[in-house]
């Protein structure tokens, strides 16, 4: 025969219960967020321009460089971008992973010719051809 | 208040700590990537190795660049593009600095001598190396509180440990004297006073390189200060003799020739041997403005022999550091971070050692 809580024991209970949801519910949005911030467009256009200019400085003719930029692609997928997410000009490198704004701009001072080409759905190809003369 | 309204005031509480510790942390995550990645340090590097591999490679001097190079063709020959994006104001200041020195070394040169200077250049933003070590103002300061200075201007030199130049043999001097009890607590480069105090000086490895900020004068200006100074007893004259001890003992001489119009300073000899004949050890500046070294050679040597030498001290500076007598550890680390320098051999295996020393600046705002 089952025994019967006493009403007190069961508002205790249920309060203990919400309290530890609220909880659990407050430290996801937290890390959700954290993540989010981590993983944001602007914050990985910022990285990956420095990358490539660092990878580049470093680079001589004739040299290809394959880097994983699987990230990037992910984030301008979901921005719906469908632009080149790297240009090279001159000896500046910018990273554009969404519609809205320029997207990051970050130079070099080894002077060479680079093309950047998109290799599969996860890395991208950075071709070192020659020095700019 | 019975157990459930206390309950209940509990759970606010706890809430309200929640609260504050989500803006916190919420607050830290937006000013932690709220700020750029800085990657200028990695970039210097980068750009200092390019210019080691531009002119030499595999231990032999590049001869086709290295010879014959200046500040004008020195980016196209080493194929580097100084150009930055239009952003914080950094292609109207320039961001990049690079400074090379080529010297052809002998051996049999005295210690100190690096040898005949082949080639120097400096191109880019000189900013950049000032902010960066930010000695200027430190000098300003020590000279203004501690000692009258002739005068002073600035200037770099990058010097490499393996070479035994002044800093080098400063800093024996120094860590020597400091092993003696003789409290050193400044020190005087070439032409400007540096308080050691803020630096950590040590003895460098032979493969270590060292940059160094040294002041250098427009001589004639620091001649005129020197006989005013005497004039208002701000500074004493003293005798060859005296000049050593008193270097001996860590205290700053200076030593002017009238004609033709040179500084210097007292070297402190370590080995304590004073002869009439060759008078003061002196230390004095190399062959080109901002370049010292410890010459080892002496105020009647052939350097000076025929100069119209006086040697003044600065009271006030000298009594303080006998009056002190502490001995602090001296260092010049902040000075060490980012010169470097190497030997390398042409095909006739001559010997050259080359100084580089870059600096990338590309401050963002929020940096």
């Amino acid at each position: 025969m089952k025994k019967r809580l006493k009403k007190g024991s069961t508002t205790f209970l249920s309060e203990n219960i919400i309290f530890i949801v609220l909880n659990l519910v407050f430290l996801t949005i937290l890390i959700l967020f954290l993540f989010s911030k981590t993983g944001s467009a602007a914050v990985l256009e910022e990285k990956y321009a420095k990358q490539i200019a660092l990878i580049l400085d470093a680079t001589k003719p004739v040299m290809e460089i394959s880097l994983n930029m699987e990230d990037a692609l992910k984030i301008a997928h979901k921005e719906k971008f469908e632009g080149s997410i790297v240009k090279i000009q001159g000896n500046i490198v910018t990273v554009k992973l969404r519609n809205e704004g320029n997207g990051y701009s970050y130079s070099f001072f080894n002077d060479v010719e680079v093309n950047s080409y998109p290799l599969d759905d996860k890395n991208y190809l950075f071709v070192v051809s020659e020095y700019v003369k | 208040m019975n157990i459930k309204g206390a309950e209940k005031m509990t759970a606010v509480y706890w809430f309200a700590i929640l609260l504050v510790v989500a803006g916190a942390i919420a607050y830290m995550v937006f000013v932690f990537y709220g700020k750029p990645y800085s990657v200028s340090n990695a970039e210097s590097k980068i750009l200092e190795n390019k210019i080691a591999d531009c002119l030499a490679g595999g231990g032999y001097l590049n001869e086709e660049i290295a010879f014959g190079l200046n500040n004008d063709n020195f980016l196209d020959r080493c194929n580097l593009n100084f150009e930055t994006e239009d952003v914080f104001d950094w292609k109207d200041k320039g961001q990049y600095y690079a400074e090379v020195n080529i010297y052809n070394f002998n051996q049999n040169l005295k210690e100190g001598y690096a040898g005949t200077q082949i080639s120097n250049v400096v191109v880019g933003n000189k900013n950049l190396v000032e902010e960066k070590l930010n000695l200027e103002e430190k000098l300003s300061e020590s000279i203004r509180i501690d000692v009258y200075q002739p005068g002073f201007g600035k200037g770099y030199t990058s010097e490499n440990g393996g070479l035994v130049t002044t800093c080098n043999l400063w800093a024996r001097d120094f860590l020597d004297m400091r092993s003696k009890n003789v409290g050193v607590r400044k020190g005087v480069t070439m032409g400007g006073l540096i308080d050691f105090e803020d630096y950590d000086i040590r003895c460098l490895n032979p493969n270590e390189s060292i940059e160094k900020v040294i002041v250098s004068t427009p001589i004639p200006v620091a001649f005129e200060n020197a006989i005013e100074a005497v004039k208002s007893g701000i500074i004493k004259e003293l005798n060859a003799e005296e000049a050593q001890k008193l270097a001996n003992e860590g205290i700053v001489v200076w030593i002017i020739s009238v004609e033709p119009r040179h500084e210097a300073i007292v070297s402190p000899d370590l080995k304590n041997v004073y002869d009439e004949k060759k008078g003061p050890k002196i230390a004095q500046t190399g062959g080109k403005p901002g370049i010292m070294y410890i010459s080892n050679s002496y105020a009647w040597g052939s350097n000076w022999k025929d100069y119209d030498i006086r040697f003044y001290v600065f009271p006030k500076y000298g009594e303080k550091i006998i009056s002190e007598g502490v001995l602090e550890e001296i260092t010049l680390n902040k000075l060490n971070s980012f010169a470097r320098s190497f030997y390398v051999l042409d095909k006739a295996n001559n010997k050259y050692v080359i100084e580089i020393l870059a600096n990338v600046g590309k401050s963002e705002k929020n940096e």
